[in-house]
């Protein structure tokens, strides 16, 4: 039995000891998700406490012979698109109001991984998903097709606009050189 | 290698790592101006990427999880069917181990007391049984109550033939136009009409037969189902809504009523077998 089946067989037994090494052991990459997709802290703390609530509930679903990581980042995807869902039909927090600068004002943060996040707000939810999940999640493009839902080849396209329109933001945002070249 | 192959090849890349496995794509992008530019501007994303650092939740997500999942096990303890006790029962695990099962302590909830035995769904239940029940009731209370009470029938031969036994006139009272003594068992007596002239008593003798055969058809109709039958010719005029209307609006404007029109007919028969006898 793999360790993961291990730990699973503990949180269905209702071993408190179990739960929270489940937890603990998965709480950076769902957190991680959430924040990047979410751009907000208390969000993504509350979406993060929300998808392990869900994932206990349904622990019997998960196939023993299939990795656990996927199954728990398709949790955390759907409860970070319902999220996004309801925040649109709601004003955004001042708080989250003040993270997002303008690309054509203000001087280019020195913080690179700032730069990125707020690049990463711009993008389309399906693109930013992918892009997260391929690159920070480390997931095979396959898994990443389970988790949302689309085929491969769906994948690749928005993996590959994400980029490109990363790259331009961080252009005009002068973080990377401009790149000017005809075909 | 074309620059329409190099752009999708790189697209497949994604990772900056993949570079190196890749030399036919570094090969064309050191020939191909281009294609170097969207090289360089792909290892730029990938370098931001390597700026991203992990984010860890400020606050004690494991402890808040925990929490959160104790409070929604008590509420559907609290709510469920059937529960004994507020332990939940030891359980054995995929492996085959029994485990301890938690604490009530860490429940942090009391047994339920003894008015609330009666299991919640069930008492719910019930109560959708009674309400489903009082709806039925009034449905069928309002589709099957009871009705206006049904026009009361026409009377039939049998109270005709009554009211014709009912003979106490004489022909001398009739042809003086008199109200036979038994008109006044069915009007006051206050009621009784004035003399016809002469002129008129062959026109109202007429219509004392048409409302004798009218009263006849009626009869008839009530008793078997059968349409009344009646000519072309008796129909009445067009502003009456029916036979009988007909005949009350002629027999009106001299003053006289259906009523009258059978007791006249009546004394009249009566008057001819007296005089036949």
């Amino acid at each position: 039995m793999s360790e993961d089946s291990e730990l699973v067989c503990g949180c269905l037994a209702g071993d408190a000891d179990a739960l929270r090494a489940f937890v603990q052991r998965f709480q950076a990459v769902v957190f991680g998700l959430c924040f990047r997709m979410l751009s907000h802290r208390e969000d993504a703390e509350d979406v993060s406490q929300e998808v392990f609530l869900r994932a206990f509930r349904n622990l019997r679903q998960w196939d023993p012979d299939r990795p656990l990581i996927p199954w728990l980042l398709t949790i955390a995807a759907n409860r970070c698109r319902t999220w996004l869902s309801n925040r649109r039909r709601r004003d955004l927090p001042a708080e989250f109001a003040e993270n997002i600068a303008d690309p054509a004002a203000g001087a280019p943060r020195t913080d690179l991984a700032e730069e990125l996040q707020l690049a990463l707000d711009k993008l389309r939810e399906d693109y930013r998903l992918c892009f997260v999940l391929y690159h920070l999640s480390e997931l095979s493009l396959a898994e990443i097709a389970e988790a949302t839902g689309s085929p491969e080849g769906t994948i690749k396209t928005w993996l590959h606009r994400a980029r490109r329109e990363l790259a331009d933001h961080l252009q005009r945002r002068a973080i990377v050189p401009q790149v000017n070249y005809d075909r | 290698m074309k620059c329409a192959d190099f752009e999708r090849r790189l697209n497949e890349q994604f990772a900056p790592s993949h570079l190196a496995d890749a030399p036919d794509l570094t090969g064309h992008a050191s020939q191909c101006p281009p294609c170097r530019a969207l090289l360089e501007q792909f290892g730029l994303v990938s370098d931001c990427l390597s700026a991203w650092r992990d984010q860890v939740p400020e606050v004690a997500l494991t402890e808040r999880v925990i929490l959160a999942r104790q409070s929604q096990a008590e509420r559907r303890d609290f709510f469920a069917e059937d529960a004994p006790s507020v332990i939940a029962p030891a359980s054995t695990s995929r492996s085959g181990r029994h485990s301890e099962p938690a604490p009530a302590a860490l429940s942090g909830i009391v047994s339920r007391p003894p008015w609330l035995s009666f299991p919640i769904r069930g008492r719910r239940a019930v109560g959708l049984a009674a309400a489903s029940v009082a709806v039925l009731v009034i449905v069928a209370s309002l589709l099957f109550g009871p009705r206006d009470q049904a026009p009361q029938p026409l009377p039939g031969p049998q109270v005709a033939q009554n009211v014709v036994s009912q003979n106490t006139g004489s022909a001398a009272e009739i042809q003086t136009g008199q109200r036979p003594p038994h008109q006044e068992q069915v009007k006051p007596a206050a009621e009784a009409p004035a003399p016809l002239p002469e002129s008129q008593q062959a026109a109202y003798h007429d219509l004392a037969q048409k409302a004798a055969g009218a009263l006849g058809n009626v009869s008839a109709f009530v008793m078997t189902g059968a349409g009344p039958q009646m000519s072309p010719a008796d129909s009445p005029s067009d502003e009456t809504t029916g036979w009988i209307d007909g005949l009350q609006n002629q027999l009106q404007p001299i003053g006289r009523s259906l009523d009258d029109a059978f007791d006249f007919l009546w004394q009249a028969g009566q008057s001819a077998d007296g005089s036949q006898s």
